[in-house]
């Protein structure tokens, strides 16, 4: 009886509001026309809302696990454990003492690479001034001759090139 | 004929939907047009929500109102005739549509906060 009142209601309420819709429609009366019709989308969307809601709520009851499917699962579990990983294995004792070096050779190379970190750092911190006069050294040198490279008064073929009017 | 019952639920139910929508039309069309009578009396009262400015000046601004939306234009000015209640006459005489149109308007609409109820209205010689 109860889960009829609600419904009930919002069904009357659908169909006066409906009705009084038309009916304000046929005596010109719009403002009233309008909210019957906006009492009929709200009572509409809250059918709609409430129909949702409880199939979803059944939907949901029915999707529960049962508590015997539950036991049943976790003894099935228990009775195949997942396979034991092999990532550690390494570390695992098996009678032989060259595992025992990995970590001192990790811990090495972490030692190696820390020190070199430091040596760049040094090398990059004291190199800089003894570097550039050695660069401004070779980049004097890739410089054009004094006058330019079309001066050719220096060169001793210049008289067999232009014999009668030197520059 | 089992098959053709789908077929016919089909055709019943688009008549329906078509002679609704028809009626729906048909009373709510303005087909406009002056009545047979010489005179239309419009006999309506008024209520107000704090409105100070007479109850006069209320019925003649929901009336106006309400003649402009119907656009006619030979009224007299709404006369008092008793509490709170006036009559006003419109020549010549609406038609029906544009007297269901007017008592509408009056019954429906808030004009500052003043709304009004339609007493009595007929249609008859001058």
């Amino acid at each position: 009886m109860r889960r009829f009142v609600v419904p009930g209601i919002a069904a009357i309420t659908l169909i006066g509001s409906g009705a009084y819709f038309f009916v304000y429609l046929y005596r010109w009366e719009w403002n009233r026309a309008l909210t019957s019709g906006v009492i009929f989308i709200a009572v509409e969307v809250m059918l709609v809302g409430v129909t949702l809601w409880q199939r979803i709520g059944r939907l949901a009851a029915t999707a529960q696990a049962s508590p015997e499917r539950r036991r049943r699962i976790e003894a099935r579990l228990r009775e195949a454990p997942p396979q034991r990983t092999a990532v550690f294995d390494w570390l695992r004792p098996d009678g032989s003492s060259a595992p025992v070096f990995i970590p001192i050779l990790m811990g090495a190379g972490l030692l190696l690479s820390g020190l070199a970190w430091v040596v760049e750092r040094l090398a990059r911190a004291t190199a800089g001034s003894v570097a550039d006069p050695g660069v401004a050294a070779t980049m004097a040198r890739l410089g054009p001759p004094p006058g330019g490279l079309l001066d050719d008064s220096a060169d001793p073929l210049r008289l067999l090139r232009q014999p009668t009017s030197p520059r | 004929m089992k098959a053709l019952r789908p077929l016919l639920v089909f055709v019943v139910a688009v008549a329906v939907v078509l002679g609704g929508v028809h009626l729906l039309q048909e009373a709510t069309e303005y087909h406009g047009g002056v009545g047979a009578e010489a005179q239309t009396t419009v006999l309506f009262s008024i209520k107000d929500n704090d409105f100070h400015h007479g109850d006069a000046f209320a019925a003649t601004a929901l009336w106006q109102t309400c003649i402009a939306t119907i656009g006619w234009t030979g009224e007299d000015e709404p006369a008092p005739a008793g509490e709170r209640t006036y009559r006003a006459v419109l020549r010549p005489s609406l038609p029906d549509d544009t007297r269901r149109r007017l008592r509408g308007c009056i019954e429906d609409l808030v004009v500052n906060h003043v709304k009004g109820n339609v007493v009595s209205m007929y249609s008859g010689a001058a």
